[in-house]
């Protein structure tokens, strides 16, 4: 009887290491500073996305609701510029009487600097743009974003198409 | 136990009685020593703790007395269990326990181990040399084979040859095919330039990039340009430790290249 519980106990000792190697194995894996530094590029990747989706939503029946989202989703400068002439730009969107709906089809980010938070990132978007009395018009547009990261998670601070000839 | 026998040792020099501590450990040792022989080791325990406390009864100071009570209550309890667990838990009781725990330390170790295999990352921007490779290498691929110039052919098909392969060869030829028609006659040049390019996806010997790229024709014959510009979704394989372009997505294509890509 002795032996066997020798043998159990050898047995449990060996089990107990292997599991313990390989809980650390995946500990280290799952939380070394490569998949970290991909997680933080996933997520800044999402926010742009949804960022850029929100830039070029609009409807000039709520207004004010769509700038209050473009405020949302953006820091430093590009919220400075959309501050600074809210009103202008209301008035703008008002007058245009047109309904945009955007959807990003493609994205990647062109750069990440994880310490200084901020990245770069391209876009390729489909608009829509419904005017009050007219015929609506898809377009394939691509963008170039910036985007910081602020105490909310990433947010968009700059934004611009990429035109021909840039 | 060694220890628990012990305790009771010093107990007595308190109650102010040398000589009778000296009579107790004797008796107690020799009246434990057989039983030592008989039993398992395990099972010391409970003899020892019954052998000593009649002893102590006789040199009882007030204190004493009380612990005597207590102890007397342990070594009931120990008494009454320990021939109970003899017989109801047979000696397999021990390793078999001991090898259940080794059969789920196996089960956890071997979640673990498919675990810490499974963790996986899109190395884009991760891998920063080879992001850097797969970007530079799918950027050159694109410029060399779509720009265009009539009085050279050879130095573009052969840049398509060399850097295209599988679908993206059938898709190149589909977009392409027109092309080459009209310029010799239109004397035409074609020049593409990538504006801007990033790698989305990089897993192992597959890469998908995204290229934003800028097209600008002239037509020698009278000198008119126009331009164009192109989105295009790359899928990249390594061949090598050359990434080659194997097929390409075209965003906001016209109805007429969909078409051509189709036939791929």
């Amino acid at each position: 009887m002795r032996i066997f519980t020798v043998v159990a106990v050898v047995l449990a000792v060996l089990t107990f290491g292997y599991a313990a190697y390989f809980g650390v194995a995946w500990y280290s894996a799952s939380h070394s500073s490569e998949s970290q530094f991909a997680a933080t590029r996933d997520d800044a990747l999402r926010s742009g996305q949804v960022g850029i989706a929100n830039f070029l939503t609009l409807d000039y029946k709520k207004v004010d609701e769509d700038l209050q989202r473009w405020l949302n989703s953006s820091t430093g400068e590009l919220r400075a510029e959309i501050d600074k002439d809210k009103d202008s730009r209301k008035k703008q969107l008002v007058d245009a009487k047109s309904v945009t709906t955007s959807k990003v089809l493609d994205s990647a980010i062109t750069e990440l600097d994880d310490r200084a938070g901020s990245a770069s990132m391209i876009a390729v978007v489909e608009s829509t743009v419904t005017p009050a009395d007219g015929k609506q018009v898809t377009k394939i547009n691509r963008y170039l974003t910036k985007l910081t990261r602020t105490e909310d998670g990433w947010k968009l601070s700059q934004l611009g198409p990429l035109r021909a000839g840039v | 136990m060694p220890p628990s026998r012990r305790r009771p040792i010093p107990t007595p020099p308190t109650g102010g009685r040398p000589k009778v501590a000296g009579l107790h450990r004797r008796a107690s040792d020799a009246a434990a020593a057989p039983e030592v022989v008989e039993e398992e080791q395990e099972e010391l325990k409970a003899p020892t703790a019954v052998e000593w406390t009649p002893p102590a009864t006789k040199e009882s100071t007030e204190e004493f007395a009380e612990k005597k009570a207590r102890f007397a209550a342990d070594a009931e309890k120990t008494e009454s269990e320990a021939p109970s667990a003899l017989a109801g838990q047979p000696g397999w009781m021990l390793p078999a326990a001991l090898l259940l725990v080794a059969v789920l330390l196996g089960g956890l170790g071997t979640f673990f181990l498919v675990k810490s295999r499974a963790v996986s990352y899109d190395a884009a921007l991760v891998d920063a040399a080879a992001t850097s490779a797969v970007n530079g290498q799918v950027r050159e691929a694109v410029e060399k084979s779509f720009s265009y110039n009539f009085a050279d052919v050879e130095s573009t098909e052969k840049a398509a040859r060399e850097l295209l392969t599988g679908k993206a060869l059938c898709q190149y030829n589909a977009v392409f095919g027109p092309v080459k028609e009209v310029a010799p006659q239109q004397k035409l040049v074609v020049t593409v330039r990538v504006v801007s390019s990033a790698v989305s996806s990089l897993k192992g010997d597959h890469a998908t990039v995204l290229v934003f790229a800028d097209q600008v024709t002239t037509r020698t014959t009278d000198n008119q340009s126009g331009g164009g510009t192109a989105m295009l979704r790359v899928s990249a394989v390594d061949t090598g430790g050359r990434w080659k372009i194997d097929n390409m997505e075209m965003f906001g294509a016209t109805a007429e290249q969909t078409q051509q890509l189709q036939t791929c």
